[in-house]
């Protein structure tokens, strides 16, 4: 080996930022995510296709869209069988990524609020779907929050709707919470599946992901949503300092 | 499962690190390296029996990576990047780390060069991968890894004045 081919094998020592430990999150998505027989598949694409159907016509009637939990934008469901989760569930939503908080919050028309008072995620990224209209911070294992995170914003209007679908069979807990006076709600134990819908009378976005323990709440007309498996307490907490 | 962790465990670094490589961003390359171990999984059946895991695992990574980056819309740059040193340290050469002036000539160096020739050098020496896996990440021949590390090392030699013994 020359001495530039040495120098720049020392080079690469320094040039990447620590590789997370990725183990437990691939493991637990694996389960999760564990491939049904094609018939079966068949059936829940359909399942899918018919839950599609359906809550485009729920959200097109304001009274349907009210009725959720006292927390406008979500909807949760318990069903017999979860619908299989798309192979492609980015932690950033899937939407355009930003370079900062300043620019998603000028572009997505709102203040984006930051936990913790001025807790810089890793990474910003517009949209909850394919679409603007709401903000989704990543902050990794080791970042200002520790643990992974994913925070997610989206201002007042219900064009947007988090559907939620929770398995009848599986221990996923659904808890009702009161953080600083507003409602919120907790879904933690087994994993759930997470529908993102953008409606203007037309869906537009539609993706089905496995997510893990999840915060909801909605605050001064901004619907947040915090999926991290950081302890319950830990999760309120960064909840009631969001906009402070 | 718990096998699949420990394999996982035992490959995440370069995963990450490939896919850091490509994408130039930690949060992607965590997203995407987590995406590829579930992809890798989810075709453990394909795998032939015997074959080395690495680099199968790589081109999956390396795969995914693109993708990513193509959706961004992001091209023509390697996400390679010289990380400024932190203010005041100070690296030494007795230490094994080469100076920071030289590390900066060096890395605007490979910066400069063509990207086929970036991601080769990158692969084989940043990564410290084999001809092999290189070829698996970049989806070229071997032969093609060679030609194109030669290359940008006399490429590199030239834009450094280097005179090699």
């Amino acid at each position: 080996m020359s001495e530039l081919e040495r120098e720049l094998s020392a080079l690469g020592g320094e040039l990447f930022p620590p590789a997370p430990d990725l183990a437990s999150a691939v493991a637990g998505r694996i389960e999760r995510a564990a491939p049904a027989p094609l018939r079966a598949r068949r059936l829940t694409l359909l399942a899918a296709t018919i839950a599609l159907v359906l809550l485009t016509t729920a959200m097109a009637i304001p009274a349907v869209r009210h009725a959720v939990l006292g927390l406008v934008g979500v909807q949760i469901e318990r069903v017999k069988t979860l619908p299989a989760a798309s192979s492609s569930c980015p932690l950033g939503g899937g939407g355009p990524r930003v370079s900062s908080v300043s620019e998603a919050s000028q572009r997505a028309g709102f203040a984006v609020q930051l936990p913790r008072g001025d807790a810089q995620p890793d990474a910003v990224y517009l949209g909850l779907g394919t679409r603007g209209g709401g903000v989704t911070l990543v902050y990794l294992s080791g970042g200002a929050l520790r643990r992974q995170a994913v925070l997610s914003e989206v201002k007042g209007n219900l064009d947007y709707i988090y559907y939620k679908k929770v398995a009848s069979d599986r221990h996923t807990k659904v808890e009702y919470l009161g953080i600083r006076g507003d409602t919120a709600v907790l879904l933690s134990g087994a994993r759930h599946v997470v529908s993102y819908a953008v409606s203007d009378g037309r869906v537009v976005s539609y993706r089905t992901c496995l997510a893990g323990t999840t915060l909801l709440w909605r605050r001064a007309g901004v619907l947040y949503r915090l999926e991290s498996e950081l302890p319950k307490a830990e999760l309120i907490g960064i909840a009631r300092s969001v906009g402070r | 499962m718990r096998a699949y962790e420990s394999l996982v465990r035992e490959h995440q670094t370069i995963a990450f690190r490939t896919a850091y490589l490509i994408t130039g961003s930690a949060a992607d390359a965590e997203d995407v390296a987590q995406e590829a171990f579930i992809r890798a999984h989810a075709a453990l059946g394909r795998f032939r029996r015997g074959a080395p895991f690495r680099p199968w695992l790589l081109a999956i990574v390396a795969n995914q990576a693109r993708n990513r980056r193509r959706g961004d819309g992001r091209r023509g740059e390697l996400a390679v990047r010289v990380a400024a040193a932190p203010a005041g340290e100070q690296r030494a050469l007795d230490h094994g780390l080469i100076a920071d002036e030289r590390r900066g000539e060096l890395l605007a160096a490979v910066n400069a060069l063509p990207e086929h020739e970036r991601l080769a050098i990158a692969c084989r020496y940043f990564l410290d991968l084999g001809e092999d896996e290189t070829a698996e990440v970049l989806a070229c021949a071997r032969g093609t890894v060679k030609s194109r590390t030669a290359r940008a090392l006399q490429h590199l030699r030239e834009g450094l004045g280097v005179r090699d013994v």
